[in-house]
C-alpha cells in the first residue's frame, strides 16, 4: 500500500517537473481574507475565506485559538484561488491565528498567518494577563471561605480530638462538619474559578469542562487536592476511637499545611527550600490558633470549671504555635517584600500592613488571655470567664477579617513578582543589526487593541534614518505559526509603529523587519524575539 | 499531519527544482561573461496581487554601462542619467556618467505576460564567478507595487526569498582576438 503510494507520488512528481518545466506559472499572493487580517468580530464566523491571485493547494492549515491550542482537522475546500476553511463552533473569546502553507501553482510553496479576534484582541505578552478581572471578587470570596472550612474546620477538628478528647459537644462538633462542607464546596468551586482565571475567561466559561481542567492544570490543582483530602480527614476524625480521631486530625492538620504550601504566591518564591516549609508551619500554627477558638468559646461557655485545663493546655500550645507562625511568616514577608519601600508602593504591601496590624491586636488579645484572663477564670463568680470568652469572640472577628484579607493577596502580585514581571517586559525588546542598518523593537502593551510595536531604525553608525517604508513578520514555526505580516506605520519623528497586534502565544518568535531604504533597496534584519504571558 | 506535511514539502521541492526560473520577474539569459554586451529581456509574468502593471522600474547596478533600453509599443519610455561610481573605459574612452534607471509605463494585465528590452556593457570591474542583481520594481494601481529588489545574503539563494531581483552569473570574460 505504502509502496504504491511513493510510485504514484514519485509518478505525479516526474509529469509535475515536465509539466512545470515549461510553462510561465506566476507566485502566488493572498489577495484578501474574510475575516481580514487583524479584524475584532462579534461572533464565531463560520469559516475562514483566503482568495489568492491564483489556484492553490494547502499543505498545512492550522488554527492556534486564544488558549493557545492547536486545532490540525480543519476542514478545507479549496475552490481554484479560493480557500475555505471551516472554524470550529466552540472558538473562545480572544485572538486567533489562522496559519496557511499553499502550494502555488509555480510549486513554490508560501505561507503566511491571518490573525482574527472574537470579541476583543487577546492581551499579549509582556505583562502578565490582567487576573480574569470578572472572576476577581467570587475568588476572593471562595479563597476565604476554603480559608476558613481549613483553619476553623480542620483546625477545630485537631482540637476536638488532641486538646478537648473528654469534652461533649455534639453541637460544637455539627458546627464543625457544616464549616469543613462549605470549605469543600467553596474548595471545588475555586478550582473551576481558577481555570476561568487561568484561560482569561468569563464566569459563565465555568460549565465548560476545559475550564475546569484548566484549573486543575495549574499549581493550584494540587492545592485543591490535598485541601480536600485535610477536609476529609477533619470529618473522619470527628467520629470513632480516641486513637483514631488523632491519626485523622493530625494527617489532616499534614495535608492542610501541604495543601497551602503546594501553590500560591508565597510557595512559589525562591528559594523554596524555605518558602515551602515556612508556608507548612504558617498554616498549621494558624489552624492550630484558630480552630481552637470557637470549640473554646463554646466550652467556656458551657462549663468556665470544665473548660479550664483546655484552655491551660490549649494556651502552652499556642505559645509554641504563635512563635513557630510568627517567624515562619516574619520570612516570608521578607522574601516577598524585597525591599521596604514596597509596603507603602504596592497594594500587596498595604495589605500587609493591615495584616500586620491585625495580627498584631490579636497578640495582645492572646497575651491578655493567657496572663491574666486564663488565671482570672478561677475567681468563683465567674467574670473571668465571662471576659475570656468575649475576648475569643474578639479574636474570631480578628481571625474573620484576617483571612479575608489574606484572601486578597490572592489576586495582588507581591512586590518580588511585580519585580519579576517588569523585567521580563524590559526584555521584550530586540535588538537587530547589520552592518549598515540597525533596528530597535519593543513590545508594549496597547491596551484593549492587544500589543504595539515600536521600531526605531538607525544606521550601523548609530545615526537616524528615514526609510520608506517598514515591514514587520512575526513567525513561530514550533507552533506551526506562518509569518504574520504587518506593514508599520510611522509615528513621530523617528519611530515606527505597528499597533494591534494580537500574538496569543508566548514563547519565542522569530522577527523579520523588512527596511526599504529606498525604491530599490530593502534590508532585511532577523532575530528572535520572546514574549511572555 | 506529517506524511501530508513531507509529501506537499516533496512535491514542492521537486515542482520548484523544476521551475524556479519561472517563478518571478526574471531575466531570460541568466549567464554572461564580463567584458561584454549583454541583453537583457526582463520577463514580467504576473501583476501585483491580482492588480494590473503600471510601471516597471529597472536600477542598473554599478559596473552596468551604455544601457540602451528596447522603445516598446504602448508603452512610454524615460531614463535617468545620473554619474557612475567611477569611470569606467569603454572602447578606450572614459565613461563617467549614463542610465542609471529605466522607467516603462504603460498597462499589462494581470493574466498577461510580456518582456522589457535593454541593452548593456557589463564592465571588467564586475567579477567574474558572481551573482549580478538588477532590482525592479513594478508599479500597480492603488500604491501597490512588487519590489524584486531583494539580493540574497551570503549563503542563501534567490529561492529562499519572496521578492528575488533578477539576477545572472557573471562568468569570465570570453579571450580577446
Amino acid at each position: 500500500m505504502a509502496m504504491t503510494r511513493a510510485i504514484l507520488i514519485m509518478l505525479l512528481l516526474a509529469l509535475g517537473s515536465l509539466l512545470g518545466a515549461n510553462a510561465a506559472f506566476a507566485h502566488a499572493a493572498l489577495v484578501e481574507s474574510h475575516p481580514a487580517d487583524g479584524a475584532v468580530l462579534d461572533g464565531v464566523p463560520p469559516m475562514v475565506r483566503l482568495r489568492f491571485n491564483e489556484p492553490v493547494s494547502p499543505l498545512v492549515i492550522g488554527l492556534t485559538d486564544a488558549r493557545g491550542r492547536r486545532h490540525h482537522v480543519l476542514k478545507t475546500l479549496a475552490r481554484n484561488e479560493v480557500l475555505e476553511i471551516s472554524v470550529p463552533p466552540d472558538m473562545p473569546r480572544g485572538s486567533h491565528i489562522l496559519s496557511y502553507r499553499v502550494n502555488s501553482g509555480d510549486g513554490h510553496p508560501i505561507g503566511g498567518s491571518v490573525v482574527f479576534s472574537i470579541g476583543a484582541p487577546t492581551e499579549t505578552g509582556t505583562r502578565p494577563r490582567a487576573e480574569g478581572e470578572g472572576v476577581r471578587i467570587p475568588i476572593v470570596l471562595a479563597r476565604t471561605i476554603v480559608y476558613i472550612g481549613l483553619f476553623a474546620g480542620v483546625g477545630g477538628a485537631f482540637f476536638r480530638a488532641w486538646l478537648a478528647p473528654g469534652l461533649a459537644g455534639r453541637g460544637t462538633d455539627h458546627a464543625l462538619v457544616a464549616l469543613m462542607a462549605t470549605g469543600f464546596l467553596a474548595c471545588s468551586a475555586s478550582l473551576g474559578l481558577q481555570g476561568v482565571d487561568a484561560l482569561g475567561g468569563v464566569l459563565t466559561d465555568m460549565a465548560s469542562a476545559a475550564t475546569w481542567a484548566a484549573g486543575w492544570a495549574t499549581s493550584y490543582g494540587m492545592t485543591v487536592a490535598a485541601g480536600t483530602a485535610a477536609l476529609l480527614l477533619g470529618w473522619l476524625s470527628l467520629r470513632g476511637p480516641s486513637g483514631w480521631r488523632r491519626v485523622c486530625s493530625l494527617l489532616a492538620m499534614g495535608m492542610l499545611g501541604l495543601s497551602l504550601s503546594l501553590s500560591g504566591h508565597a510557595s512559589a518564591a525562591a528559594p523554596q527550600w524555605v518558602t515551602r516549609p515556612a508556608v507548612f508551619i504558617h498554616a498549621v500554627g494558624v489552624a492550630y490558633w484558630i480552630g481552637a477558638l470557637f470549640p473554646l468559646l463554646v466550652a467556656i461557655r458551657k462549663s468556665p470549671e470544665a473548660a479550664f485545663p483546655i484552655v491551660r493546655r490549649f494556651s502552652t500550645g499556642a505559645l509554641v504555635a504563635v512563635a513557630a507562625l510568627t517567624l515562619a511568616g516574619i520570612a516570608l514577608t521578607v522574601i516577598q517584600m524585597g525591599s521596604p519601600a514596597n509596603l507603602i508602593d504596592t497594594t500587596y504591601g498595604q495589605v500587609l500592613i493591615a495584616k500586620t496590624l491585625l495580627v498584631g491586636t490579636l497578640l495582645v488579645l492572646a497575651a491578655l488571655n493567657r496572663l491574666w484572663l486564663t488565671p482570672a477564670m478561677t475567681i468563683p463568680d465567674g467574670s473571668g470567664a465571662k471576659w475570656l470568652a468575649r475576648s475569643i469572640k474578639a479574636e474570631i472577628i480578628l481571625c474573620l477579617a484576617i483571612l479575608a484579607l489574606v484572601g486578597l493577596w490572592r489576586v495582588t502580585p507581591p512586590p518580588r513578582a511585580i519585580a519579576a514581571i517588569s523585567e521580563a517586559s524590559r526584555s521584550a525588546s530586540v535588538h537587530l543589526h547589520s552592518n549598515k542598518l540597525m533596528a530597535q523593537l519593543t513590545l508594549s502593551q496597547g491596551g484593549a487593541g492587544g500589543t504595539r510595536v515600536r521600531i526605531v531604525i538607525a544606521t550601523g553608525q548609530a545615526e537616524p534614518m528615514n526609510p520608506k517604508e517598514i515591514t514587520l513578520h512575526l513567525e513561530k514555526p514550533d507552533a506551526g505559526i506562518e509569518p504574520i505580516s504587518r506593514q508599520a506605520r510611522k509615528v513621530g519623528t523617528d519611530g515606527w509603529e505597528v499597533a494591534s497586534l494580537a500574538l496569543p502565544v508566548a514563547g519565542a518568535w522569530k522577527v523579520k523587519v523588512d527596511i526599504l531604504v529606498d525604491d530599490f533597496e530593502k534590508v532585511s534584519l532577523e532575530g528572535t524575539m520572546t514574549v511572555g504571558h | 499531519m506529517i506524511t501530508i506535511r513531507s509529501r506537499g514539502a516533496l512535491v514542492a521541492a521537486f515542482l520548484s527544482l523544476a521551475c524556479a526560473a519561472q517563478a518571478h520577474t526574471t531575466l531570460e539569459t541568466q549567464q554572461a561573461p564580463v567584458a561584454s554586451a549583454y541583453k537583457a529581456v526582463l520577463r514580467v509574468g504576473h501583476g501585483c496581487g491580482g492588480a494590473p502593471t503600471l510601471k516597471l522600474r529597472v536600477r542598473i547596478p554599478e559596473g552596468v554601462i551604455n544601457v540602451k533600453p528596447m522603445p516598446k509599443p504602448g508603452w512610454e519610455m524615460e531614463t535617468v542619467k545620473a554619474p557612475y561610481g567611477k569611470a569606467y573605459d569603454y572602447h578606450s574612452e572614459p565613461l563617467t556618467e549614463g542610465v542609471r534607471e529605466i522607467v516603462w509605463t504603460g498597462k499589462l494585465l494581470d493574466e498577461h505576460y510580456d518582456e522589457f528590452v535593454f541593452r548593456a556593457h557589463l564592465t571588467d570591474s564586475l567579477k567574474p564567478g558572481t551573482m549580478l542583481y538588477i532590482p525592479i520594481v513594478q508599479e500597480c494601481g492603488d500604491g501597490k507595487a512588487d519590489r524584486w529588489i531583494e539580493i540574497p545574503a551570503e549563503g542563501k539563494s534567490a529561492d529562499d526569498y519572496k521578492y528575488p531581483a533578477p539576477g545572472l552569473k557573471l562568468l569570465p570574460a570570453k579571450a580577446t582576438h
